[in-house]
């Protein structure tokens, strides 16, 4: 996952550092702090966050305003009192963008609120408390990245605050798996073509668990993937308690052509069994089956077997995880599957025409429809895609031409509304 | 798997019982009889079988048409006024579950073997498949005798629990402190070439497994779990690392061969161990699994450039006939690819396609890299030097290694022997 490279300052900083300057200035200014992180998580996409502070963009122009989007999704909008009541139908179109999260209605029961009104000069000192305690959590979060990637610091967090996962651990987060309710760890991202205009075209979503948060959530400070052989044992665990979410639709709105990640081994298993019994043919066929290839080759006769049998029912598969090194070694035609997804880096680029020649001829003979590139996270990895001649794509930046795309829509809806209300009027919407 | 231990109350019995029946008037019944367990055992287990019995259970619950599952895996339809066309569909839709099988190879139009038809109206046909039925039904009930013969003998001794994260962590303490030397177990892997003596080209260092089973979890089915049995390779990757490590590499007559996993050659532990094999490096080969290749392609890239660069040998392990058709060893670039002969080969004997495939792929991977393993009879040897092969290794070489030895030690023991071995 893409992470900030490290000389941009956070929001979190930037906002501290804000707050602290408008000490001489806080007369005739107020703050209002917008707590999207309290929404449901599959409305605290990317898009939706990115939809909800474009809309504090006028202001924001006119410089009558200063918007921080915090890591965590919250808002903070630093304004001048004259332009109050703007920044409160602002705020009710913000509210408006999020109508069916139970955030809105729950507002005022236990004391939650959808957005918190402070007044810079008289509530100074609440706001600088507030921010401080924002900047001082992402800073921790921020070193926590970055240890992942050296040794020593690794160590250093150990000691300090976890174990890697051992067996011990591992029974522990499976024993919880058991109880936990996993419909909020669930994330959706979309799988899309898209055009030389960067114009994203939904085809299907990706739903996955959260590992990061499902260890947030169940044993924090346990690293679950150090281990690749617990990891992939947990895999199997997770599978099932997958499965049976799905069954229970109304866990997750799920709508349109989805795919989840399973292993061989819990294809053939009751589990699966019961969850394909509770499936309409039809439903079937909008259903993707993404394997990792490492599954794949634990046992080949067990994939063989259970390839026939997914997809004669009509489910498709998808070949989840290659790589530039496993591209060339593995048959992919001989395996079977529906689609092939190749992993980003930019390793790509960097293995120069005979790389790219060979991706080439595999995205030709089987056809653009086959093939996906995911865990693109910037521009570069959709331009090296066309330029192999793939055109569906996964990712970060994927989700955010989303939120662009959908945000250029509502403009155009409003115009269109605009347009129609400055129209003679016959009747009230 | 039929949990049924009722001799009156076996699918087969039941059939039978069914076919007193269907005696009285049988027009408009048939039967097909499905060889199931003609299929190759990788493709005969349980829960495939399982699978395969429910596709039919649109046509069971919409037709007279019933489904048993035999005890030797077979399955047998039995219907009644159903059109054949009606049938083909659910008959193929199985048969195209296993179609990496010979069985569903449909190399003669005339014969099928994968299914049995009978038309329980004619006489002829109606006898045919009782006795067929019969035949079943007495295999069955021998097969239920060893059964509950065999769960007797479980009982006695503790029956095998699977493998779960919560033993785990008590078996892997266990193993970091169990002996091991006296359970490593070697076993040669020798050059053969038409004419001439054999030529050790290293001896595999392994723990023999059954052993160390029995000394720290009797109760607990290791190999229960691929993932969590290769957790705990990890750590007797270390304990071997240990053992072997204290032996003079200088000294050592031919070349060991360790299997390890990729992380273990890049933790602080191998780095020991180089440094106590010195200069000897070319005096070591070390395996790795197909499995853990692929999980992490990129740290295989590195791992093997690396013990390659200090002078060790790369072997590619957990190679067979199956997985050989759908990757290129050769493109992991390793010094040896280990294929494991297994029954599979001899059935593939006769199929010439597969056979040119493979000569074609040992050839692409280099006739002096790829090792023929698991080698248990001559005929092994011969099929392997029939393609080019000229290494192998298993208890045919065993036996062969034996002789070997011998015959080099007798002229030593009687030096006016006619004339020394070459």
């Amino acid at each position: 996952m893409a992470t900030a490279p490290d000389k941009l300052p956070s929001q979190e900083k930037l906002l501290l550092d804000y707050i602290h300057r408008l000490e001489k200035h806080k007369a005739g200014r107020g703050l209002v702090h917008v707590h999207l992180s309290q929404l449901r998580p599959f409305n605290r996409r990317d898009q939706h966050i990115r939809v909800a502070s474009g809309h504090f963009e006028g202001m924001v122009s006119d410089m009558t305003g200063q918007l921080f989007t915090l890591k965590n999704a919250d808002l903070f909008f630093v304004f001048k009192n004259e332009v109050r009541p703007q920044v409160e139908t602002t705020l009710q179109k913000v509210r408006f963008l999020f109508s069916d999260d139970p955030l809105v209605d729950e507002e005022g029961i236990d004391g939650r609120e959808f957005a918190t009104w402070y007044d810079a000069s008289d509530q100074y000192e609440d706001i600088v408390q507030l921010v401080q305690g924002m900047a001082d959590a992402e800073e921790k979060r921020q070193t926590e990245v970055r240890n992942r990637m050296d040794a020593r610091q690794r160590l250093k967090e150990k000691q300090k605050k976890g174990e890697p996962l051992t067996p011990a651990v591992l029974a522990k987060v499976e024993e919880a798996l058991s109880r936990a309710d996993l419909s909020n760890l669930v994330r959706r991202q979309f799988i899309c073509e898209v055009d030389g205009k960067m114009v994203p075209e939904l085809l299907f979503s990706e739903l996955f668990i959260s590992i990061q948060d499902l260890r947030e959530t169940i044993l924090p400070g346990v690293n679950l993937v150090a281990n690749r052989w617990l990891f992939q044992h947990l895999t199997e665990t997770l599978d099932r308690r997958v499965l049976s979410m799905l069954m229970k639709t109304d866990a997750v709105s799920i709508s349109g052509d989805i795919s989840f990640n399973v292993n061989v081994k819990t294809l053939l298993s009751n589990q699966f069994q019961v969850f394909d019994d509770n499936l309409s043919a039809a439903r079937r066929g909008a259903i993707v089956i993404e394997l990792q290839k490492e599954d794949i080759f634990s046992d080949l006769s067990s994939f063989l077997f259970a390839r026939e049998f997914v997809q004669a029912k009509g489910y498709r598969l998808c070949l989840d995880g290659l790589t530039m090194e496993t591209l060339s070694v593995i048959d992919r035609e001989r395996l079977g599957t529906d689609m092939t997804k190749i992993v980003w880096h930019p390793n790509l680029v960097d293995g120069g025409d005979d790389v790219q020649r060979m991706i080439r001829n595999f995205v030709d003979r089987d056809g653009p429809e086959k093939w996906i590139l995911c865990r693109c996270d910037n521009r570069e990895a959709i331009d090296f895609g066309r330029s192999v001649g793939i055109n569906r794509f996964q990712g970060c930046f994927i989700e955010s031409l989303i939120a662009d795309d959908n945000r250029r829509r509502d403009l155009l809806k409003l115009k269109r509304r605009i347009e129609r209300s400055s129209e003679p009027a016959f009747e009230e919407e | 798997m039929a949990e049924v231990l009722d001799k009156s109350k076996t699918q087969e019995a039941i059939l039978l019982d069914r076919l007193t029946r269907i005696e009285e008037n049988p027009a408009g019944y048939f039967a097909v009889h499905m060889h199931l367990s003609d299929l190759r055992p990788s493709n005969r287990q349980p829960h495939f079988i399982t699978i395969a019995a429910r596709a039919f259970d649109n046509l069971v619950n919409s037709a007279d048409a019933v489904i048993y599952d035999m005890m030797n895996q077979d399955l047998v339809l039995v219907c009644h006024d159903v059109l054949v066309d009606d049938i083909d569909p659910y008959i193929s839709k199985v048969k195209t579950l296993f179609n990496e099988d010979p069985l569903t190879l449909d190399e003669d139009e005339y014969e099928d073997q994968f299914s049995t038809w009978y038309d329980l109206s004619a006489r002829e046909d109606f006898a045919a498949f009782l006795s067929a039925i019969t035949e079943l039904s007495v295999y069955a009930e021998n097969k239920i005798e060893e059964i509950k013969k065999a769960t007797a003998e479980q009982d006695g001794q503790g029956s095998g629990d699977p493998i779960t994260a919560r033993n785990l962590a008590a078996i892997n303490q266990k193993l970091e402190s169990t002996r091991i030397a006296d359970l490593i177990r070697q076993q040669a892997c020798v050059r053969i070439a038409p004419g001439k003596a054999g030529e050790m080209v290293f001896h595999e260092h392994f723990i023999a497994m059954s052993e160390l089973k029995e000394r720290v979890s009797p109760g607990v089915n290791l190999f229960g779990s691929a993932w969590l049995f290769q957790y705990l390779t990890e750590t007797l990757d270390k304990r071997m690392l240990a053992v072997i490590g204290r032996k003079n590499f200088a000294e050592v007559k031919d070349p060991i061969s360790l299997n390890l996993n990729i992380a273990t050659v890049l933790s602080r532990d191998f780095a020991n161990f180089n440094k106590l094999v010195g200069d000897n490096a070319n005096r070591l080969v070390i395996e790795f699994q197909i499995i853990d290749i692929f999980s992490d392609m990129n740290t295989y890239g590195y791992a093997r450039d690396m013990l390659q660069d200090r002078g060790y040998k790369v072997l590619v392990d957990g190679v067979n006939p199956l997985s050989f058709q759908f990757f290129d060893p050769a493109t992991l670039k390793p010094d040896y690819i280990k294929v494991g002969w297994g029954k599979k080969f001899e059935e593939e004997t006769d199929n010439t396609s597969r056979l040119a495939m493979f000569k074609q792929t040992v050839k692409h991977a280099g006739t002096d890299s790829v090792i023929l393993s698991r080698v248990d009879t001559e005929k092994a040897v011969k099929w392997g030097l029939a393609l080019g092969i000229s290494r192998f290794q298993g208890y045919f070489i065993d036996k062969l290694v034996m002789a070997m030895t011998k015959s080099r030690v007798k002229p030593k023991a009687k030096p006016k022997a006619k004339q020394g071995a070459a």
